[in-house]
């Protein structure tokens, strides 16, 4: 059973996913946004009030800080509830936020403007900047601090050493938290999976421990005791030794197996033992492609019902798999009547290829070669040769 | 009479076996439920031959096997274990136990196997011939100059093992004596084992645990 994690959005480089409601980490940060809004709104309000009658034109002032109380109080709203990372809501706030800033050129004296006096927005202004940088990451943060240094330098009508500074730390400011934000989801992200395969693991050696200290010592004693009885009983023993060797394999078998697209050959053929086919594997696990695994594996099934149609009902079979240096080996052999030699050259002659010639096929697929040696009375060797890449 | 101990974990198994036994006219002289228990009692109870659970809590069985012979070079142990733990099989096999039963075993086949274990000889069952081979094979593939190398006539046998034939018939085949044949099979287990002390002896002394 392959594992599922809980749903999380797609990692990566993909195009962005906006869920409906921002969660975690993410609206920890759009609250600190708020925040920050919220203070510099507070900045903004109080130095209009301070120098109300400086201005060239109060009324307009007033205006735009009315204006930036409302879009505060929506934008904030929108933070809070984790519904104000929308591409369209971080726009119209970013060129609102333009308008305001422009609103400098009539309320404020030429004088005011040139450099003497921040703009009606000054620090407010940055606002758009982080939120651009929370929806598209470091280059969003960096294009928006250029337009809102662009608006600030139409107002001063040039650009003056104070301007540069104040603008290049916006641009940074776009710039660091776009990248940390991507970070910090990317590390949210990778902590809930790693949580969620722990929980999985977990909960995995749990039902394991337990259906192996109750469920397969009773399936066992149930095979065993089968194997001393005759008739149904023993049929039901060796049920339950089969449900046993299934459950163990379950059990045995990585989550990730089947993912990663390899198989270990030794617990693909412990799958294939029965009352009468003895398998022995080596004790190191044999991890090849799980196409190879498959086809090697249903070629040996093929041999096995060869050998309960030819050898005989009461013929037993052994399986043998070896790792040498350059190459697998799986022997097949029973001890049932055998054939006379040359027997299956006559078959493959006459074009009867059977089993024999649809495991010849497998094996010739995967680069192999298979070998049948067999004598009347003596059983039947077949062995099952295919070369792997030398360590 | 010969004295025969069981560890195992699960009480429905250790009594099953216990009864099993008895009736053969074994004297079960303990049936315990975890190796530091079968640690504690062995000594005492000097048990010929000890039916030892592959799967143990608390310390392994294979753990538990290898005390037990570092304490009594002489104890014979056979290793209990269920289907596909055969990674497990090997390392009990190299610390020193003398052979293994599946747990599906038949009771005829249970009686028989410590009978040959209490007579000194090893249970070679197919499976066992299949992990000594492969652990000889993974030694030849993975040291540059191996130090446990089996003859030509010694992978012949094993592989022969491996494929259900009796000791008799291979004798037959390779027209040798049973006894013969017999001598082999313990040579390469022997060879296996020393191989193995070599080998912990080595990292022993690589990690700064022993005196050269």
């Amino acid at each position: 059973m392959p594992f599922q994690g809980p749903d999380l959005p797609p990692v990566g480089r993909g195009p962005t996913v906006h869920p409906v409601r921002v969660s975690g980490v993410l609206l920890s940060l759009w609250r600190a946004a708020a925040l920050f809004r919220a203070i510099t709104l507070a900045v903004c309000v109080f130095l209009i009030v301070r120098w109300h009658d400086l201005y060239a034109h109060p009324g307009v002032a007033y205006s735009t800080g009315a204006a930036m109380v409302a879009v505060t109080a929506v934008i904030c709203w929108l933070a809070v509830t984790g519904r104000a990372h929308r591409p369209a809501i971080v726009g119209a706030d970013a060129a609102v936020t333009i308008l305001l800033t422009l609103a400098s050129i009539p309320a404020q004296t030429a004088y005011q403007r040139h450099g003497h006096m921040p703009t009606l927005t000054t620090i407010w202004a940055a606002g758009p900047v982080i939120e651009a940088a929370f929806v598209g990451a470091w280059l969003a943060g960096v294009l928006v601090a250029g337009v809102q240094l662009g608006a600030a330098v139409v107002v001063r009508a040039g650009y003056d050493g104070g301007t540069l500074t104040s603008g290049t730390l916006l641009v940074v400011t776009g710039g660091v938290v776009g990248y940390l934000t991507t970070l910090i989801v990317r590390v949210e992200r990778d902590l809930a999976a790693a949580a969620a395969t722990q929980a999985a693991v977990a909960e995995r050696e749990r039902l394991t421990r337990s259906i192996h200290d109750g469920v397969l010592q009773v399936l066992g004693l149930v095979h065993r005791a089968g194997r001393d009885a005759s008739g149904s009983w023993a049929e039901l023993g060796a049920e339950a030794g089969e449900q046993e060797a299934a459950l163990r394999a379950l059990l045995r078998s990585r989550p990730d197996s089947a993912q990663s697209g390899r198989l270990d050959l030794a617990d693909a053929l412990i799958a294939l033992r029965q009352d009468r086919v003895t398998v022995s594997v080596p004790g190191e696990s044999i991890v090849v492609d799980a196409v190879t695994a498959q086809e090697l594996s249903a070629a040996i099934r093929e041999a096995l019902t060869n050998v309960v149609r030819h050898a005989g009902p009461d013929a037993s079979v052994w399986v043998l798999l070896e790792r040498l240096d350059d190459r697998l080996c799986v022997t097949v052999r029973d001890d049932g009547a055998g054939m006379v030699p040359g027997r299956l050259d006559a078959a493959e002659r006459e074009g009867r290829l059977g089993v024999a010639g649809s495991i010849r096929g497998r094996l010739a697929a995967l680069g192999g070669t298979v070998t049948i040696t067999s004598a009347p009375g003596a059983g039947t060797v077949v062995e099952l040769v295919l070369p792997v890449d030398a360590r | 009479m010969t004295r025969v101990m069981i560890v195992d974990d699960h009480p429905i198994w250790r009594s099953a076996l216990e009864r099993e036994l008895d009736a053969a006219g074994y004297d079960v002289v303990g049936a315990l439920g975890d190796g530091e228990s079968a640690l504690r009692v062995a000594p005492a109870a000097r048990p010929d031959v000890v039916l030892m659970d592959l799967q143990l809590p608390g310390l392994s069985g294979v753990d538990a096997a290898a005390a037990l012979v570092e304490s009594d070079p002489s104890v014979r142990i056979l290793m209990f274990s269920a289907s596909g733990e055969d990674a497990d099989v090997l390392a009990a096999v190299k610390v020193g136990a003398r052979g293994y039963l599946v747990k599906s075993a038949r009771t005829s086949e249970l009686l028989e196997a410590v009978a040959r274990t209490a007579a000194g000889e090893a249970t070679f069952s197919p499976g066992l011939a299949a992990l000594v081979l492969g652990e000889y094979r993974r030694i030849g593939r993975d040291e540059p100059s191996p130090t446990a190398m089996l003859t030509d006539r010694e992978i012949e046998i094993l592989r022969m093992v491996s494929t259900g034939l009796a000791a008799r018939q291979i004798a037959e085949r390779l027209v040798v004596s049973h006894r013969t044949v017999q001598n082999h099979i313990q040579n390469t287990l022997r060879k296996l084992q020393l191989h193995n002390r070599v080998e912990l002896t080595r990292w022993a002394i690589d990690q700064g645990l022993a005196e050269e």
